[in-house]
């Protein structure tokens, strides 16, 4: 029984949780595609930026990424009566900064807009439907964060039962060039149709290059919040693209390596109409 | 139920027998030769056969005398032999024991048992005692060697694992650091069929792989089939590992405790009347008042786990009684769980949590020394919730498995023949994918969850035959009728719906699956043997987590999934040099067909899909070597196993139907286990594990949008991960207290040069586009470096 009292283990530990890095390997099988990011808006022009992608390997600098942008294709939208060639400028709040932008079409709810790409011998092309205007019901914020000195967001709104509905949500501030998609910002109402949902938002990373997020917004600060329908193919492609941005680094999730693009032909990424209304509001819980 | 007999023939000890070996089965049974020798007066030596350290009777094992008598020990381990008076020389061997030889002097009737000491590896079937051997309780009639693998395989933290040790053998791959699956020649851990008492366990695997549901204080040993497996198990492609509880009635209370910095268990066992005992162990971490604090103290916000929780317990019960002379009745529960969170990036907390639930009673009847029944009723449960929680939105998935089992075997023991036969029943209900979310006080609605029934109803035969002291064959049988039973839909090509009421058939299909092995002497000490098993598989598990995860779930075969069908042959040369070394180098090929691949993530499940409509199915076949070399005497012991080997696997849908490696295919696997016991007090070990590293599949390009940067994939599993090797180290000292009490301390470092074995790796972009300077590195989360620990354990037994 002596040794009893001796026992009891003493406890040396080392853990750690390490990211190590590696040396990048071979820049395996490129396949070159063209890439679309392309919206129409109810009661505004069509906008399409177009680039390339990159191998994966190569060292992304400033004459690397200027390189990217195809600046000098031919790019039609037509809404199946009228078609108008995109004219390409400059927009610094974009990145690549380039973006086509029509002057002429402007978008209706309802109506399907077909976009087609030509350029060095490839065309490319999509379709997409402007879904009826979402609208919220209303918008609060509650304080939140370190001490509350921060505040939240909060939305509610009424599905409507009549129709089948994928809506998006997006803030912006004052800091900020684009919308930026809340954190988990694609909704599909085949799980809450008809009824009146609130959604307690977080605000999303300005993108994928930077781990830090705040969640909540300065108190008092003004806040531009956005509320879109989507149609389904725009719903498919922003929730893959949601998952891979936000979940490939989760060893539990990890990527599932599909965004499911609605352009056809040698290229990835999307072309979608939204039908949103935009609401400004100070964050004042 | 009654002890396990090996797939293969057992290890016939040389006869002078002259054998007529044609290439035709036919021909092998008639050839039968006896030796027939003259005798002088004849007397009967009867009595039992037992394992050392246990007490347990040994079925099956078979006693020679030098003037050519031979018999097999029935199910309790009595034999019966009729010899001549004098000296007898008598060897009793059996391929999970160590041979043991003596002399007996007879000069009249007599009656005496003899105690066998387990072996590790034999031939298709691996024997690890998960007991102490006692080397002191010798008895003067047996001549063994301590021989306890368990102890030389250095404990994790302290804790010994009957499952860790099993796979440093050759042919049963780890899965890499964090993996807790277990994959055995080539094929998936939800290819193996684990069984816990006779009822199943689905998932046998605490978090990360560390540790096994299986605590070591509760199991008295493990089989592992790899291939020829028996006809009583069927229903899996890969491996059957069997794990057992004593079966023994204590006569006496014993207790064992320990304590590490993970975790605490205790034990007791203690007989409640003379022909009844019971059994209890429990085990319980608390790693989230040790570990985990320390770990989020020292990590940055940054990586991709934060604020890890993570805890399991586990709870083992058994009793054992003696009803009259010939019944016995055994009751075993097992029942663990799991919890286990983490905070990823952007405030999202991630947690999972499993148990599993195995639950068996057995009646066992001795109708006579040649006849035995056991008849076995189970019922299994695993669950498994996952869940993702970011403030007021709460998102997850259930998925559950529910089995009951009702099993009868009889086991016939003849002269030559062996023979089983028995029925079984097992009806399974399976609710894989149970969404859930909860925005704000409102709950999705997600209709009646995916809810599946079915059965399976076998019947089977298998014979294992002495030919001669040389040639040994076992053949078995299968028959098998599946069921997918209503109520179900079932939605029609042309989208037309058909209603299934509850208990109707949706889909019925019958298989078999025949099992064979040969076995042929060359010399005393070595033997080649060959085997062959066709098997199916009606369930199916789904992965579908990046790494292995316990969220993989279970799909019955369906209408639209057929079975997993699988053909092995293996071929294996096993020789023994004296009494030190024993080898073996085995081959095997296996084909398999029906293989399935979700092709959705678990996210995808966080809504009310159909999974059968989101597989894809394809082919794969496996092959490779298997050496081992074991050294079993002395002060130094150990031994070495590799394995070189290929797996492969063609979709029609992955990879453009081009065939790719398997997550899991490893071309080396190296496990080295030694141990030095300098005196009986002290004793170290260490080992050294190497393995190819896994498959995965590699971002070839990338691509710019809404200011992100996206990844493309190449081809399907084409990259490979760091191969994954570590050192681990143990040295322990046991004292004798005094009579009663006896401790061990032991002091191990898991991972002694601080190997970052990574488990996954991401690809991660930081910069500025607006600066135009991004950096885009793979990264590769590492569990754990170097890991000092003690250990204590304490043991008592009461004194007679």
């Amino acid at each position: 029984m002596k040794l009893i009292r001796n026992l009891i283990g003493l406890m040396l530990l080392f853990v750690v949780f390490g990211c190590q890095k590696e040396d990048p390997k071979s820049l395996g099988g490129y396949n070159p595609k063209f890439v679309v990011e392309g919206w129409i808006e109810e009661n505004d022009y069509p906008n399409v930026i177009l680039s390339h992608n990159l191998p994966f390997f190569t060292a992304v600098d400033s004459a690397q990424l200027s390189e990217v942008v195809i600046r000098w294709a031919k790019v039609t939208v037509s809404d199946g009566v009228n078609s108008e060639i995109l004219t390409v400028k400059r927009d610094n709040n974009y990145f690549p900064p380039y973006i086509y932008r029509g002057s002429e079409l402007k978008g209706q709810s309802g109506k399907t807009y077909t976009l087609k790409i030509e350029y060095a011998g490839n065309t490319l092309t999509s379709t997409t439907t402007i879904p009826p205007r979402a609208a919220l019901d209303s918008i609060w914020f509650l304080s939140k964060g370190d001490d509350n000195k921060q505040a939240q967001l909060f939305v509610k709104f009424k599905d409507n039962p009549n129709e089948r509905n994928f809506y998006k949500l997006y803030t912006k501030t004052s800091t900020e060039k684009r919308f930026i998609p809340t954190l988990l910002s694609n909704q599909n109402d085949k799980y809450f149709n008809g009824k009146e949902l609130t959604i307690q938002a977080n605000r999303g990373p300005v993108n994928n290059l930077t781990v830090k997020n705040d969640p909540y917004f300065e108190k008092g600060e003004t806040v531009l919040v956005k509320f879109s329908g989507i149609p389904q193919e725009g719903f498919d492609f922003w929730s893959n693209f949601q998952d891979e941005v936000m979940n490939s680094s989760n060893p539990l999730i990890g990527s599932t390596g599909k965004i499911k693009s609605n352009i056809e032909g040698p290229g990835v990424g999307i072309w979608c109409g939204y039908g949103s209304t935009i609401y400004q509001i100070k964050a004042n819980p | 139920m009654s002890k396990p007999v090996s797939v293969s023939i057992a290890k016939f000890v040389r006869k002078r027998v002259r054998l007529h070996l044609k290439f035709s089965l036919f021909v092998l049974f008639v050839l039968n030769a006896v030796n027939a020798s003259s005798q002088s007066r004849q007397f009967k030596l009867d009595g039992y056969i037992y394992t050392l350290g246990t007490s347990d009777p040994i079925p099956n094992a078979l006693i020679t005398t030098s003037t050519g008598q031979s018999t097999r020990s029935k199910d309790n381990g009595y034999f019966s032999l009729n010899i001549p008076s004098g000296k007898n020389l008598i060897k009793i061997t059996h391929l999970s024991y160590d041979t043991l030889n003596t002399s007996i002097e007879l000069a009249g009737n007599m009656q005496i048992s003899h105690y066998l000491n387990l072996r590790s590896a034999a031939m298709a079937e691996v024997k690890v005692s998960a007991k102490k051997s006692n080397a002191t309780k010798l008895s003067p009639n047996v001549s063994t060697i301590t021989n306890d693998d368990l102890e030389k395989v250095p404990a994790f933290m302290g804790q010994r694992d009957p499952i860790k040790a099993l796979q440093t053998l050759p042919g049963t791959g780890k899965g890499g650091e964090g993996n807790s699956g277990f994959y055995v020649r080539g094929a998936t851990s939800g290819q193996n069929l684990t069984i816990f008492n006779d009822a199943v366990i689905y998932n046998p695997s605490h978090l990360l792989g560390f540790f096994s549901v299986f605590n070591s204080v509760a199991v008295d040993h493990i089989n592992l089939y790899k291939s020829g497996i028996p006809s009583e198990f069927g229903g899996r492609l890969s491996a059957i590992i069997e794990v057992n509880s004593s079966r023994k009635i204590a006569d006496s209370v014993s207790m064992e405790g320990d304590i590490s910095i993970l975790s605490a268990s205790a034990s007791l066992v203690t007989p409640v009347t003379k022909n009844w005992s019971v059994s209890a162990t429990a085990r319980k971490t608390f790693m989230n008042y040790t570990v985990w604090p320390l770990l989020s103290s020292m990590q940055s916000t940054s990586s991709a786990f934060n604020n890890i929780n993570y805890d399991f317990q586990d709870l083992n019960f058994s009793s054992n009684a003696r009803l009259g002379k010939s019944n016995f009745l055994y009751f075993n529960a097992y029942t663990g769980g799991d919890d286990f969170g983490f905070d990823a990036r952007a405030d999202i907390s991630n947690g999972m949590d499993w148990q599993n639930s195995a639950y068996s009673l057995t009646l066992k009847t001795i109708i006579s020394n040649s006849v035995v029944l056991n008849n076995t009723a189970s019922y299994s449960n695993y669950k498994f919730n996952f869940g993702l929680r970011q403030d007021n939105f709460v998102a997850g998935i259930a998925s559950n498995i529910k089995d009951y089992n009702f099993k009868s075997i009889l086991n016939i023991y003849l002269d030559k023949h062996f023979i089983k036969g028995g029925i079984q029943y097992v009806d399974h209900n399976f609710k894989p994918n149970t969404p859930s979310i909860r925005s704000f006080g409102v709950d999705y609605d997600f209709g009646t969850p995916n809810t599946y029934y079915s059965d399976e109803s076998s019947i089977f035969l298998s014979d294992e035959y002495k030919i001669s002291d040389k040639t040994g064959i076992y053949a078995g049988l299968r028959l098998t009728n599946y069921r997918h039973k209503g109520p179900y839909t079932l939605i029609n090509e042309d989208k037309s719906e058909v209603n299934f009421a509850k208990k109707s058939t949706v889909k019925s299909f019958l298989y078999l699956e025949p099992s064979l092995t040969l076995k042929q002497s060359i010399t005393d000490n070595s033997s080649i043997k060959f085997s062959f098993s066709r098997n199916v598989q009606p369930i199916h598990l789904i992965s579908v987590t990046a790494v292995n995860f316990p969220a993989d779930f279970w799909m019955p075969s369906l209408n639209t999934i057929p079975a997993e069908k699988g053909q092995q042959f293996s071929l294996g040369y096993f020789r023994d040099f004296g009494r030190n070394y024993e080898s073996y180098i085995d081959m095997y090929y296996k084909k398999m067909d029906g293989l399935i691949e979700f092709s959705g993530g678990i996210m995808s499940l966080i809504d009310n899909l159909k999974i059968e409509n989101n597989l894809s199915f394809g082919t794969g076949n496996a092959y490779g070597t298997e050496v081992f070399l074991k050294k079993k005497t002395g002060k130094f012991t150990g031994w070495i196993g590799y394995t070189l080997s290929k797996s492969n696997r063609t979709f029609e849908l992955i990879n453009d139907g081009e065939t790719f490696p398997a997550k899991y295919d490893r071309r080396h696997d190296l496990s080295i286990v030694s141990n030095y016991a300098r005196n009986r007090r002290w004793s170290f070990s260490g080992s050294f594990t190497y393995a190819t590293g896994n498959a995965y599949t590699k971002p070839e390009s990338r691509y710019l949008l809404g200011g992100n940067i996206i990844n493309e994939y190449g081809a399907f599993n084409a990259s490979r991960m760091p191969s994954y090797h570590r050192i681990d180290l143990s040295l322990t000292y046991k004292s004798k207290l005094n009579r009663r009490f006896a401790s061990e301390l032991s002091f191990s470092v898991y991972n002694i040069y601080n190997r970052q074995n990574p488990i996954y790796i991401y690809f991660d972009a930081e910069g500025s586009l607006e600066q135009q300077r991004v950096t885009i590195r793979p990264k590769s989360v590492a569990l754990l470096p170097v890991l000092p620990s003690l250990s204590y354990r304490l043991l008592f037994k009461q004194g007679k």
